[in-house]
């Protein structure tokens, strides 16, 4: 522009490139490398024990050393081959898992629907209720669990297991259908009814698709915490059907069995993979803030 | 605070350029804002005027160019050191802290003794008239309360560049016009060199010594409100800012003016003709304004009235020409001109003395 | 069945919530309810009532230790999760998307595995022959493997690890809630990047910190796992007493007693948690 060159040689001649102050770059410096340090050392912490134990499970050593002294896939064998009663523990973890994520799912989809926008105090106090088992410590609910089932003469059974397992894992559906919920908008549904749709056509129709991400990632997140339980599985697994977690408890506690380490291993990769797949059909990640 | 203690320094954009990896979002920007001077950056979404403002914060390092502020250049000094103040367009203010607390912040940031700080808040506070609200936090006062209180934040820290991004946009309309006249008289008063964005051309054209219109990251134009309303240098600007209406034609000299001979029929006599002013094909723009209409018959293009409309004090008609496009031409209601119908024929002329620019036509 | 709330309106839609409310009346009300009752038994044979089990608990120096170790491990795991989480979660607000998968990744994935399995992660790290005695001696920095798993330290470091991410989601929540532009205002008046930390965002950060807080408290205390095989028999915790109690020494009324004392223990610490956050939010909002 003809403008701003004649402009310019009215202003005193400066291209003095100013530099920034010391202390302002030792600031910028130094934050930047502590948050950099401390966030790393995390990611580290985070990662590190998983890595380790991936590693030990490739060991060919009789032991829990590392660096392992020579890789082999035994462990892995003999999870597959001589370990049925881990075999069997897991079954059962998956049964209960699945069979308590079930119901879970329909009761809190059913409580949520019913819930969710009301403003009522004692609404809010009966979803506060449900959702005790997530900030509570669920050990007391094992042991009530326990002393219950002995009182009321039905003694411990699979049934009983599921029940226990049903209770806690309810909380994490219900919080995440109930958000997607409330994050609805009311006027679809007032649209629908108003075109006439009943209210089994408007659930089926308007209602289900649109929570159906935030059900099926409270019903994952719900899923894997069944199956990883320790607190409520510790009381109410009697000696011939435990839940996995418990029964790697034992062998970890009594011998360091590496068999533990392959387990994990198998663990990891099955949680990492059905991850992935929920994070893309579901977006969990969302769901657990 | 003195007017002369901390009037303004000038802001120059030299080259400036900024890519998102393939896409332009500010191309090749030269400008000069004088010390004190208010400069609006007018133009659409997405024409780069909010990114040219944070390069010259400093919360965006361009990736070409240079940006002086003063006498020196100021590209490798991060926000705090280059001297300005931004107001946000959401004002950003602190919400955990109260007014008070807000407009004190840079003061305490820089290590002022407090009673020092004290005495600045409330001269900043009474600047902006706040004073009664010192202890309220954001979330109790009203949007333009938060933008006063915002400003009075910027300002006591005595920037030399203050830097503006549409800070009226969330303000319902008659609020806006208080606090542009409000935010002038500060700024005249205390000198301080001010670069306002804008997508509001009335604000703008209100507010700014001078305007930057930009468009898809360039400045099409830098000059004072009047010339950019009477003299658009590009076909942008003249469609952006007020309405034009475009008459394609040729131009031809014509003694010491010029002559446009209209596609539609008939022609214009011009005065003057710029940016374009050799013989050819040519397009005309001239504001509603600025045209007026008499008998039909004559050498005016020959146009029909097909409707009339008023709007506040002006009558607007909308005419049609012989090739079947429309002009609009807006008359006092209560003007000297008499009123015409619906369905007459009337010629058109520019009136006396009324500016019009001619472009290169619109290549197809 | 529509989910809209209009007042009085939906009888037919409390309905819903009915079967929940019943499951959970059977299977938590009242176990929790049977929890008291039995603790108020006076004796293990359970024949007469009486405030035995808690004058016993209460009156015992070993056993008011166990609470307060309990506890102990809580703060102290809570700090140490703040200190880690919250670097986490600032990387995290300002990394890139690509980046911020990743670590998304990195946090939620131990969520989804059993304690179990990572507590056992440790054991490995931690034992004779785990990577840090190996490398140490392979330094030459010590001359035998140290005993490193039983310690009180590695228990917090391990169940300080194992909560981390419970801290770091809600801190994540949180940051990045926060309007960017406070930052960049705080940075552009002239405040250094420590300050900008202290005063403004670490104070709007507060009720992801206190969600946090809260979640690895409670999950800390009552990590049992981890406390049995980082911590051994040698620091008995609340967690393990209920369950010796219990299992092993079938003593009912007293291992009740001692769950109940840790739900009110814990629930004093999430209401008082819950309470300074009320204050802290009347801040926050703009």
């Amino acid at each position: 522009m003809p403008e701003a060159s004649a402009l310019a040689a009215a202003l005193p001649a400066g291209n003095i490139r100013a530099r920034e102050s010391v202390r302002s770059a030792w600031e910028r410096r130094s934050f930047g490398a502590a948050m950099k340090l401390l966030a790393g050392l995390s990611a580290l912490l985070l990662l590190a024990p998983t890595v380790v134990v991936l590693i030990t499970s490739f060991t060919s050593g009789f032991s829990l050393k590392f660096p392992p002294p020579g890789y082999s896939t035994r462990w892995y064998q003999a999870l597959w081959n001589d370990s049925p009663e881990l075999i069997d523990a897991l079954l059962l973890s998956l049964k209960v898992a699945a069979i308590a994520c079930s119901v879970s799912t329909v009761l809190a989809l059913a409580a949520a629907m019913a819930l969710a926008r009301r403003r009522e105090a004692w609404a809010r106090a009966i979803e506060a209720l449900f959702l005790s088992p997530l900030m509570l410590p669920t050990l007391a609910l094992g042991l009530a669990l326990l002393m219950l089932f002995n009182l009321a003469g039905t003694g411990l059974s699979f049934w009983t297991l599921v029940a226990g397992h049903v209770a806690i894992t309810a909380p994490y559906v219900f919080r995440t259908t109930a958000a997607s919920l409330v994050q609805m908008d009311p006027a679809l549904l007032e649209s629908a009814r108003s075109l006439g749709a009943g209210p089994l056509f408007a659930f089926r129709t308007v209602t289900l698709p649109l929570v159906f991400r935030g059900l099926a990632a409270g019903a994952f997140i719900g899923f894997m915490y069944s199956f990883d339980n320790v607190a409520v599985s510790l009381f109410l697994s009697d000696a011939r059907s435990e839940a996995l977690p418990i029964r790697m408890w034992h062998i970890i506690e009594s011998n360091l069995d590496v068999r533990a380490a392959a387990l994990s291993g198998v663990l990891i990769a099955g949680t990492l993979v059905l991850m992935l797949v929920m994070e893309r059909v579901a977006g969990i990640s969302r769901h657990l803030k | 605070m003195n007017p002369s203690s901390s009037s303004g320094l000038p802001v120059r954009l030299a080259g400036v350029q900024h890519r998102y990896g393939d896409s332009v979002a500010v191309a090749d920007v030269d400008l000069l804002v004088q010390a004190g001077e208010l400069v609006a950056l007018l133009g659409p979404s997405g024409c780069g005027k909010t990114t040219l403002l944070r390069i010259v914060a400093g919360l965006l390092r361009q990736t070409h160019g240079q940006v002086h502020i003063g006498d020196r250049v100021v590209d490798d000094l991060p926000t705090p050191q280059r001297g300005v103040g931004i107001v946000f367009q959401n004002y950003a203010l602190f919400p955990h802290m109260d007014v008070r607390a807000n407009v004190g912040y840079g003061l305490r940031a820089r290590g002022e003794a407090s009673d020092r700080i004290d005495d600045t808040v409330d001269r900043m506070l009474d600047l902006v008239q706040m004073r009664k609200f010192a202890h309220r936090r954001p979330r109790e006062l009203s949007g333009g309360q938060q933008q006063r209180v915002a400003l009075a934040r910027t300002l006591a820290v005595q920037p030399r560049v203050l830097l503006l991004d549409e800070p009226f946009a969330a303000l319902d309309k008659n609020l806006r016009l208080d606090m542009q006249i409000e935010i002038r008289r500060i700024q005249r008063e205390l000198g301080i060199t001010t670069l306002l964005v804008t997508h509001d051309q009335e604000e703008a054209m209100s507010m700014a010594d001078r305007i930057a219109v930009m468009n898809a990251g360039r400045v099409e134009q830098f000059d004072r409100p009047e010339a950019v309303y009477d003299w658009p240098g590009t076909r942008f600007v003249a469609g952006f800012i007020g309405t034009a209406n475009l008459l394609p034609g040729r131009l031809r000299r014509a003694g010491t003016g010029f002559t446009l001979t209209c596609d539609a029929g008939g022609s214009l006599a011009l005065a003057a003709a710029a940016p374009c002013s050799r013989d050819g094909a040519a397009m005309l723009s001239v504001r509603p304004e600025h045209l007026a209409f008499g008998a039909a018959g004559g050498s005016g293009p020959q146009a029909t009235v097909s409707m009339v409309v008023p709007l506040g004090p002006q009558l607007v008609y909308e005419l049609t020409l012989a090739d079947g496009s429309t002009v609009k031409v807006t008359v006092p209601r209560h003007g000297e001109d008499a009123r015409v119908q619906a369905g007459e024929r009337v010629a058109l002329r520019l009136r006396d003395g009324a500016p019009a620019a001619v472009f290169l036509p619109e290549v197809a | 069945m529509s989910g809209a709330a209009v007042p009085g309106q939906r009888r037919g839609g409390l309905l819903l919530a009915l079967p929940l409310g019943i499951f959970f009346a059977v299977f938590v009300v009242v176990p929790l309810l049977l929890l008291v009752a039995v603790s108020l038994y006076a004796d293990a044979d359970m024949t007469r009532f009486g405030f035995d089990q808690y004058l016993r608990f209460f009156g015992d120096d070993f056993n008011r230790g166990v609470l307060l170790q309990t506890l102990w491990l809580g703060v102290k795991v809570t700090a140490l999760s703040l200190v880690l989480g919250f670097p986490l979660a600032y990387a995290y607000m300002l990394a890139p998307p690509r980046w911020q998968s990743i670590l998304m990744l990195l946090i939620v994935l131990p969520l989804l595995t059993s304690a179990v399995v990572r507590t056992f992660a440790w054991v490995v790290i931690l034992g004779r022959q785990g990577i840090i005695n190996e490398s140490l001696l392979a330094l030459g920095w010590i001359a035998e493997p140290m005993r490193l798993l039983y310690t009180p330290g590695a228990m917090v470091i391990a169940v300080a690890q194992i909560e981390l991410p419970l801290m770091a989601l809600p801190v994540i929540t949180a940051l990045m809630n926060i309007d960017p532009n406070l930052r960049q205002a705080s940075l552009a008046l002239g405040a250094g990047h420590w300050r900008t930390l202290f005063q403004v965002t670490l104070p709007l950060a507060v009720p992801g910190l206190l969600a946090g807080s809260l979640l690895v408290f409670a999950s800390s205390v009552s990590a049992f796992v981890t406390q049995t095989l980082v911590g051994g028999g040698q620091h008995m915790l609340m967690p393990f007493y209920m369950y010796q109690q219990a299992i092993q020494a079938n003593n009912y009324p007293f291992a009740a007693a001692i769950a109940v004392t840790l739900l009110v223990a814990v629930m004093a610490v999430v209401m008082l948690i819950n309470l300074v956050g009320r204050r802290a939010k009347g801040f926050v909002h703009a």
